[in-house]
């Protein structure tokens, strides 16, 4: 943009309006997406303060585990963790985030004042605009993108580490809302494994100390420094616990205080824990990005390939249209859940994570649908005059493939691809639950049911709860694919069947 | 007719051929040597060797395939690894469970289905419409294995109305036959509801839709000048149309209710074939799963064919020749 526009947008509103984003559409009178933008981008800043501690410790650890990895680039595999890595990921997102959104927020305010809303009436932005009026898939929208963040910041969110069970005794299966006793300790019982061990022989022994410090700080943030208890008593210089049918004995000096009002306090399950006494909520949050990104990522794979085949086949026709299309007749042949069962149980030797390899078996199963929905699109769009016009130009293949019709037939694969998330996501659920998908202690939404499914009659919400977390997302991406569907093709507006 | 169903007899037999051949090679693409299986421990490698001859592992690619085809087209399917019996024998077991509980399923997923999608595309944009479609996207969004355990842990564990899970309660073989049908009944409704429920969800759209497009029709606005009832109009004229594409469908739900049955029988512990695969894989039976995603492969590719000739033999302007 040249200065111009800028003084132009300085003219029209004040710092903030232009700033924060949010604030000028609110003021132009867009208000429902001028407050959703808003509140959205506080939420960052909020969580910022609400776990600056942790926000700066994962940036630290990040900062060490980056400089180590520069000068000592052979012994990263030693320092880098996931489940560190994890809090940087979040660390990252809650920075860069509200920077996009600022950016976008300028980009498209720039776009408003100065051409009135006219400026480009494109087929995308008809199709948006299409989409907004449909409340109930904007809507859809807006939840889904909540729960990818919630999925991006899990562990800044997640009340309690989704994997320790260190009190199972006292909290396991708690129903929802329901507390247990807590003493509060100056330490942490538990220490997470194999971070103090760390041996690195490296020119910046002080670094490495460093690191490690931070990283068991960060990971103990999860651990809470607290023991649960059925009950206690104070005798003498020692606290006298009942923990199941046992009675336990810790001496006052490791407490926080000496007063038992003031290291004694309670600890909430908001929705009730499983059968080893992990906070439910937890799990379904950290089991959140198993199903959202494997969701994600399989439909990708699964609509690039199909895209691909599709493109062949409709394209060059004859023997490769015949030989494709047959082979995906053959694959259509098979149940899906049958393919992907073989597949995973033939392979699963392989030295591969279970995730990667049920991404991929998800991707490579599932792009026959699209191959076909493409090659009927190909088929109508490559008799138009303009490929037709850029073959007589002496156009390459690939080049009119990918500039003249991918274009022209990308929105159906859009939605196609939108309609398919949640179909692939209860796939995947579907998995977990027979226990071949992605393997405990890793929480996804389908194995906590599976965890909790012999426990239905005394338990009944550790299968329950997650199964509504699977339905939310599913029905939210099924009504995001249907708005797109209705904004892209005007045409069935009419008619909606 | 008869000349339309032999060509599409025919060419579903490259289907089966390629079916047979993918799998075949899902096999050998498969990291591991398949003597390993049998043998375990430090067994004499000449052991080893010998065995592989036998099994002809060594033969060249081709020639093992051409045995393994011969094999599966003869219906010599093996040994089953972990239930020390033939394949056939243990398939001849399990494959009527799956077709009654597959059976009924799709009977209920075209009963609902068309009942619903009916009422919903004649009383279109009513309150009634609403209800349905909104109940339809929530029911077509859940994952199968949730809902029957919550069906389970509704109706089963808190009602006590339905048993839980199998196919037959633990005393029914002693029950005279009314009873023990009775018994089978009860056993099946639940299975039955949660395969064919989602299925049902989505037939009903396509029902809807179908109807409301036949509906807007020059000839059924004659119909109802001639002065006929609404109920041959809807009936006889309308339905006569409508319900041409929901018979491809039958096609189409074949795959997804034999998929839907391995969980549903892992759910409800139902003795078919779904939960023998699922059994089978984790008991790394190689011959069983081979088997068994042949015959729900072989299942699908019939179910197709059939619906196919029906679909020719309901809509008159399909040509046989």
């Amino acid at each position: 943009m040249t200065e111009i526009t800028a003084q132009q947008l300085r003219g029209f509103h004040s710092w903030a309006q232009r700033n924060i984003p949010g604030v000028g559409f609110i003021v132009l009178g867009r208000r429902t997406f001028g407050i959703l933008l808003l509140l959205y981008f506080l939420l960052f800043p909020f969580l910022l303060l609400l776990s600056f501690g942790e926000f700066a410790r994962s940036f630290e650890s990040m900062a060490l585990s980056v400089f180590l990895a520069l000068v000592d680039f052979d012994h990263t595999s030693l320092f880098l963790r996931g489940d560190v890595m994890e809090h940087w990921v979040a660390a990252l997102f809650i920075i860069v985030m509200p920077i996009v959104l600022w950016h976008l927020n300028r980009r498209r305010l720039r776009q408003l004042v100065l051409d009135g809303d006219e400026h480009e009436l494109s087929q995308w932005t008809l199709a948006w605009r299409e989409f907004k009026k449909n409340r109930v898939a904007a809507s859809a929208m807006v939840v889904i993108i909540l729960l990818y963040t919630m999925a991006f910041l899990c562990p800044f969110l997640a009340p309690f580490n989704p994997n320790v069970f260190e009190d199972g005794l006292v909290t396991k299966f708690k129903p929802p809302l329901s507390s247990v006793t807590v003493l509060q300790l100056k330490e942490p019982r538990i220490r997470s494994i194999g971070i103090e061990s760390l041996q690195l022989d490296t020119d910046y022994p002080s670094v490495v100390r460093d690191l490690v410090l931070v990283n068991k700080e960060l990971m103990e943030e999860n651990f809470s420094a607290q023991w649960a208890v059925d009950a206690f008593r104070v005798e003498g210089a020692q606290v006298m616990a009942t923990v199941k049918d046992s009675l336990r004995t810790m001496p006052v000096s490791q407490m926080v205080s000496t007063d038992p009002d003031e290291f004694s306090g309670t600890r909430t399950y908001l929705l009730g824990t499983d059968g080893y006494g992990r906070d439910i909520l937890s799990r379904i949050l950290y089991g959140s990005r198993v199903s959202l990104s494997l969701g994600f990522i399989a439909v990708l794979l699964s609509v690039s390939l199909g895209t691909f085949v599709g493109l062949m086949a409709g394209y060059f026709g004859r023997y490769a249209d015949s030989i494709l299309m047959r082979i995906v007749d053959i694959l259509l042949a098979f149940p899906a859940l049958f393919l992907i069962l073989i597949i995973i149980s033939a392979f699963e030797s392989i030295a591969v994570p279970r995730v990667v390899l049920i991404v991929l078996v998800l991707g490579l199963t599932s792009w026959m649908g699209i191959s076909r929905l493409v090659r009927g699109e190909v088929l109508s769009v490559k008799e138009r005059e303009f490929v037709i016009a850029a073959r007589t130009l002496g156009l390459g293949h690939a080049r009119i493939l990918t500039r003249h019709i991918l274009p022209n037939i990308l929105t159906p694969i859009i939605v196609n691809a939108t309609l398919r998330i949640g179909g692939i996501i209860l796939v995947e659920a579907a998995l977990s639950f027979l226990n071949i998908g992605v393997q405990p202690p890793t929480a996804s939404w389908g194995n906590i049911i599976f965890e909790g499914k012999d426990y239905l009659s005394n338990a009944w919400w550790v299968s329950t709860l997650p199964g509504f977390a699977i339905v939310v997302v599913v029905v939210c991406f099924n009504l995001m694919g249907d708005g797109l569907r209705d904004a892209f093709d005007p045409m069935l507006n009419n008619e909606r069947l | 007719m008869l000349r339309y169903i032999i060509r599409r007899v025919m060419s579903a037999v490259p289907l089966l051929f390629g079916l047979l051949t993918f799998t075949f090679f899902i096999i050998r693409l498969a990291p591991g040597d398949p003597v390993s299986l049998y043998i375990q421990g430090d067994v004499d490698p000449m052991f080893a060797e010998n065995l592989r001859n036998a099994l002809g592992l060594n033969d060249p690619l081709p020639v093992q395939y051409v045995k393994w085809l011969k094999g599966m087209v003869t219906g010599e399917l093996g040994m089953s690894f972990s239930k020390h019996a033939m394949v056939t024998d243990i398939l001849a077991a399990t494959i009527p469970n799956t077709l009654l509980l597959t059976a009924f399923a799709l009977m209920f997923n075209f009963v609902i289905g068309i009942i619903l999608g009916v009422i919903t595309a004649l009383r279109r944009g009513s309150a009634t419409d609403h209800i349905v479609n909104v109940t339809s996207l929530f029911v077509y969004s859940m994952p199968e294995f949730w809902l029957g355990l919550m069906l389970i842990l509704g109706v089963s564990l808190h009602l006590d109305l339905l048993p839980a899970s199998g196919m037959h309660s633990a005393m029914a073989r002693f029950l005279p036959p009314l009873d023990y049908l009775w018994d089978l009944i009860q056993h099946m409704i639940l299975p039955v509801f949660v395969l064919g429920v989602a299925s049902a969800a989505a037939t009903g759209r396509y029902m809807r839709g179908s109807l409301l497009e036949v509906i807007n029709q020059d000839y059924i606005r004659t119909a109802r000048a001639k002065g006929l009832s609404e109920l041959l109009v809807i009936g006889k004229h309308a339905m006569r149309n409508a319900l041409i594409p929901i018979i491809t469908l039958l096609g189409l739900s074949l795959p997804f209710l034999l998929g839907g049955a391995v969980i549903v029988e892992t759910v409800f512990a139902w003795p078919g074939m779904g939960k023998l695969t699922v059994d089978a894989i984790f008991a790394r039976d190689y011959p069983l799963i081979i088997a068994c995603t042949l015959v729900s492969g072989v299942m699908v590719i019939v179910g197709n064919l059939m619906a196919d000739i029906l679909y020719a033999m309901v809509d008159p302007r399909i040509r046989y020749d």
